[in-house]
């Protein structure tokens, strides 16, 4: 059986670390009648427990759920006769129903047209309680609904949470993977139950819990990069800093900075967000030579929020990034470096010099030279 | 290989050209017993190694070898690996009945500040067994205790006379065939650089034995590496990625630190097609990225972001 399944919260009692949150959904159920507004929202990110409240709720007072998600057609028309028919009729057997529309803020412009305005025309009818989720408060496409709904927020799971959360089921199912490999699983997780859930029921062993951790570090730098290069905004450009969280504030920076000719045009942007990686990295000397750690602070906001306000307008083009030059470049140039060397042990030896000097004051003379010569030995 | 650099290199301080006061001063240690420790300053290629070197064989005549120990301060692993060096070499008594021995530490100004306070402890221990003659470009990157120890012996560039007519003489022994003026033209683009004069002397014979100004021309580009301009130039049209490749390559192929190659950015400024308002804010950005290069962490990070600051300038 699927883990997600087998482990999602089956009453009010399993839903742990969102009391608050839940006796909001109690309340909202319980005083229906008598509310002015008819629906409730619940925002938050990924994984927070938003639906499986909805559903572990509806268990435990007796309600039939409703659902209608993302994977459905979400036009007026198919609203209307899903959603509305539901809001108009009692249930069968006279058990109350929950009105479920998941990922509300989801509703595309085009495949879903007209769905936000039947959605609000069905809360001012309704007879029976709507529940929403979003994953994005401010979602342009929820300004009306919010206003027809009490709202409720969830917040992201702490690391221990997740953490607890996944040992137990590691214990219980037997899967005997290390602590190690449990904390890197809730570290991926980022606070999101489901995806950590989700991870654990895909590995077998700690070699695999290894591979999918080198992935979500690639791909969460990925990630990081389309936001910091895409958006505008200091709050969306707070989130890339969030998805770092984990990876090594050099590796980002050389990352950042290894991609920001791929994408910015303008010579002032270049010019600005270059600025930004240059100042980032002095902090970073600093660190090194002061051991003093809150400096990594500024050197991850200037090479994320720094480099991502250095632009005008975002760019409407696709860009691939890279990993960083230094990488890429390092077999091509490990064979200079090599004769670099040989040639300074070499010239240090005759002329009095050290080797750095010999290799400066003696190569552009004699390099060419000592390579044939070497080359016919 | 011959190095002519050192195969032309004076054996005797009465044979070192162009610094007669300071091989005045430098003779008079021969003839006494006697001799402080001494500080050697000033550009590359005006003869401090070659002083050093002489004076030991002037002093110590036959028995050189037992009695003069060369180090360098910027391939020696750190001041641990010189204080026993030093140790073992004082360890023993001189040969020959002088009264001391001599240690060359040539780059000493690549010492950090906190090496050269170990430096000036190990010179004061070993004091009545060494004389420590140390060579760098600068006395100022000296620390003062160790400055005030030793007698300071600046060196000057060589003037054109002396540096032809060393040039002459090679040319006479190698049967190379050159005019005076193209041996002053060597001269001028070595800017008073007896090693560089020498090298491009060499460089130029291997092409052929009738050196011509065209020749020196060609020899001498060698020596300053142009890619870091072409680099620049790019920038400045538009090419970051190109240019960014040739900076890159420049810094591999010639093996330069972060800071030479900050240093020829500087010298090329001037000379690029920009207004001079934009020549002198990028002399001041230039400035301003050599002291993060100093404070930063990675010196690539720092030159490409330097490199970036000459984007699309007028």
């Amino acid at each position: 059986m699927n883990v997600l399944k087998k482990y999602s919260a089956k009453s009010v009692e399993d839903l742990v670390g969102i009391e608050s949150e839940v006796k909001g959904i109690i309340d909202f159920l319980k005083d229906f009648r008598v509310l002015k507004k008819k629906a409730l929202l619940l925002v938050g990110p990924e994984g927070s427990g938003k639906t499986s409240s909805v559903y572990a709720v509806a268990n435990s007072l007796g309600f039939d759920v409703v659902e209608v998600n993302a994977s459905d057609k979400r036009n007026a028309e198919n609203i209307k006769s899903i959603v509305g028919g539901a809001s108009k009729q009692a249930g069968l057997f006279s058990k109350n129903k929950i009105i479920l529309i998941d990922e509300v803020d989801g509703l595309s412009g085009n495949s879903d047209r007209g769905g936000v305005r039947e959605i609000n025309s069905i809360i001012k009818s309704t007879s029976f309680p709507i529940i929403m989720t979003a994953n994005d408060e401010y979602s342009s496409r929820l300004e009306s609904v919010k206003q027809n709904s009490s709202i409720i927020r969830f917040k992201k799971r702490g690391y221990w949470h997740v953490y607890n959360f996944i040992k137990l089921i590691n214990d219980f199912e037997k899967k005997g993977l290390s602590v190690i490999s449990l904390k890197k699983v809730a570290s991926m997780a980022q606070g999101d139950v489901r995806s950590a859930l989700n991870d654990l029921g895909n590995v077998e062993s700690d070699a695999d819990v290894n591979e999918l951790f080198e992935r979500a570090k690639e791909s969460s730098i990925f990630d990081a990069l389309k936001i910091i290069f895409k958006s505008k905004t200091v709050e969306s450009l707070l989130q890339s800093v969030d998805n770092l969280r984990g990876m090594d504030v050099r590796d980002v920076v050389s990352w950042v900075h290894g991609n920001i000719c791929n994408e910015y045009e303008k010579p002032h942007e270049l010019r600005d967000a270059y600025d930004w990686t240059s100042r980032a990295d002095v902090f970073l000397g600093r660190i090194g030579r002061r051991m003093y750690w809150r400096f990594l602070v500024y050197a991850k906001l200037f090479s994320t929020v720094g480099v991502g306000l250095s632009k005008d307008e975002m760019y409407r083009k696709f860009s691939r990034y890279y990993p960083p030059m230094k990488m890429r470049g390092v077999s091509k140039n490990s064979k200079i470096r090599a004769e670099n060397k040989a040639f300074g042990v070499e010239f240090s030896g005759l002329t009095h010099c050290s080797s750095k000097k010999a290799l400066k004051e003696y190569s552009p003379f004699f390099k060419k030279s000592f390579l044939s010569e070497k080359g016919s030995v | 290989m011959e190095i002519w650099t050192e195969k032309y290199r004076p054996k005797h301080l009465r044979d070192v050209i162009g610094q007669e006061n300071i091989i005045k001063r430098l003779d008079a240690f021969t003839l006494t017993d006697s001799m402080p420790h001494l500080l050697f300053a000033g550009p590359p290629g005006t003869g401090k190694t070659t002083c050093a070197l002489a004076l030991a064989n002037d002093v110590y005549k036959g028995n050189v070898k037992e009695n003069f120990l060369e180090l360098n301060a910027s391939d020696e692993r750190g001041i641990d690996t010189i204080r026993v060096k030093v140790k073992n070499f004082a360890r023993s008594r001189s040969i020959g009945g002088v009264a001391f021995k001599i240690i060359f530490l040539g780059e000493s100004d690549a010492l950090t500040s906190d090496a050269q306070q170990a430096l000036r402890r190990t010179m004061e221990r070993y004091s009545s067994a060494c004389r420590f003659i140390l060579d760098c470009n600068y006395p100022s990157k000296i620390i003062d205790p160790i400055q005030s120890r030793c007698v300071l012996f600046r060196f000057k560039n060589l003037g054109k006379k002396e540096a032809v007519k060393y040039l002459k003489n090679i040319c006479s022994v190698e049967k190379i065939n050159a005019s005076e003026k193209v041996l002053e033209l060597i001269f001028e683009l070595s800017r008073g650089d007896l090693r560089k004069c020498t090298n491009i002397l060499q460089s130029c014979s291997v092409l052929s034995l009738d050196v011509s100004e065209e020749i020196v021309y060609e020899v001498a580009s060698l020596a300053k590496p142009d890619e870091i301009r072409k680099a620049l130039e790019l920038s400045i049209k538009g090419d970051f990625v190109g240019a960014k490749e040739m900076l890159l390559d420049a810094v591999y192929k010639y093996g330069l630190s972060g800071l030479d190659a900050v240093k020829q950015i500087q010298s090329e400024v001037l000379g690029l097609e920009l207004s001079a308002k934009s020549k002198m804010e990028l002399i001041a950005l230039v400035g301003e990225y050599e002291f993060r290069l100093v404070e930063g962490s990675d010196e690539f990070i720092q030159l490409e972001s330097l490199l970036a600051q000459f984007f699309k300038r007028e």
